[in-house]
């Protein structure tokens, strides 16, 4: 199959608009989404823009993008990636976000959970009783928090993807459990304490973030975290819309935009004060990280020598 | 050229690793997705670094790369 475009090989076809693209073509069709997503909501000139990568294709996507439109906006884009000391899932996954740094020139901070927390996520998991995946949860949203704080970075870009967006709305809603409206937002203001989030791909759809990481090409793992529940509503989720996407092309997307145009549901937004312990924002006195730090590591944990280790990791993206 | 309605192609599946030998009847990448029970859009194929797309033909002893697009890894 040709490009809609030009003459060269399509990589991919995009049913809905009844193109083909080729991986150039492909590439500026996803910049100019991205464009779109993040327009007036990006760093001031020279500011810090921090992408969370895990070493897989989405957060690659959103880096190598969003890289694209560093030059033009004048912002200056940091990596920064957290090891969760998962064997060799982990190894990969890191490995893969070093070369993505070295591939589109962003420099990297790392952050290795056993050398900032003594501990790696099963370990903590285990100790607390809790699932890995909730564990890891909380984990890696403290942590991408607090180095985009001590990296002095205006915001947060995760790899956030469309089917990832709407299988955890379709998800909610089937549970009526967590509240899907905020994680709908193209961004999250920030305020003291808290860095702004930025979700550039939540009008790329999963298969397109594949394509274009696959054709660019940008190192990435896509192996399978080990603790990965199979049986998941969310995988269910994303598999449903995938098939009802199948028959009716687009529908992913205008599922999203529909869902984002309604009034949030549910009371007010949950007060927020601040932890007892490390002083960032919370909305239950003891914020979720460090109640569960406690749990897993003791009276001896303490967070301020996290904050040191953290800071000194992302030093290099200042 | 006539393409062969009837092609056997080797897949590597990613996640996971796995080999195997698989007949395709219509030889396009469509119907080795669907002979692999995959539904449309839910995997990407790789020949020699290059992604293919659905329409795209495949020939006999062709090596392919299957990419699962939910991958359950790191994203």
């Amino acid at each position: 199959m040709r490009c809609s475009s030009c003459s060269l090989d399509a990589a991919i076809y995009i049913r809905h608009l009844r193109r083909a693209l080729c991986p150039a073509h492909l590439e500026q069709y996803l910049v100019e989404k991205v464009r779109r997503v993040v327009e007036g909501h990006l760093p001031p000139r020279g500011g810090l823009l921090l992408v969370a990568v895990s070493g897989g294709k989405d957060s690659a996507a959103a880096a190598s993008l969003l890289k694209e439109l560093s030059g033009e906006a004048g912002f200056r884009l940091g990596l920064v990636h957290v090891d969760l000391n998962i064997g060799s899932y982990s190894e990969a996954c890191r490995r893969a976000a070093v070369e993505l740094a070295e591939s589109i020139g962003a420099p990297i901070a790392l952050i290795d959970l056993e050398g900032v927390l003594g501990a790696g996520v099963v370990e903590v998991a285990e100790r607390v009783g809790r699932p890995t995946c909730s564990a890891c949860g909380v984990v890696k949203r403290y942590l991408l928090n607090l180095a985009a704080l001590e990296a002095g970075a205006h915001r947060l870009a995760t790899g956030h993807n469309l089917d990832d967006i709407a299988a955890y709305a379709l998800k909610a809603h089937l549970t009526q459990e967590g509240d899907y409206a905020s994680k709908l937002l193209r961004h999250t203001e920030g305020f003291e304490g808290f860095v702004g989030r930025l979700r550039p791909l939540m009008e790329v759809e999963e298969r397109e973030a594949l394509v274009y990481a696959l054709s660019k090409p940008l190192p990435f793992s896509h192996e399978e975290c080990p603790h990965f529940n199979r049986r998941g509503i969310e995988l269910k989720a994303k598999r449903f819309l995938m098939s009802v996407e199948a028959d009716s092309p687009g529908f992913k997307a205008s599922f999203i935009r529909r869902l984002a145009k309604r009034p949030p549901v549910g009371g007010a937004e949950p007060r927020l004060g601040r932890c007892d312990l490390c002083g960032l924002p919370s909305s239950a006195g003891r914020c979720a990280f460090c109640r569960m730090m406690r749990r897993a590591l003791g009276e001896a944990w303490e967070p301020g020598a996290l904050r040191g280790a953290v800071a000194e990791a992302v030093a290099k993206l200042k | 050229m006539a393409r062969a309605s009837k092609v056997r192609v080797a897949v590597e599946v990613r996640p996971g690793g796995l080999r195997s030998e698989v007949e395709v009847r219509g030889a396009r990448v469509a119907d080795l997705l669907r002979a692999m029970g995959y539904e449309r859009g839910e995997a990407v194929v790789v020949r020699r670094g290059k992604v293919l797309t659905e329409v795209d033909g495949l020939a006999e002893g062709d090596e392919l790369v299957v990419y699962e697009v939910i991958s359950g890894g790191a994203s």
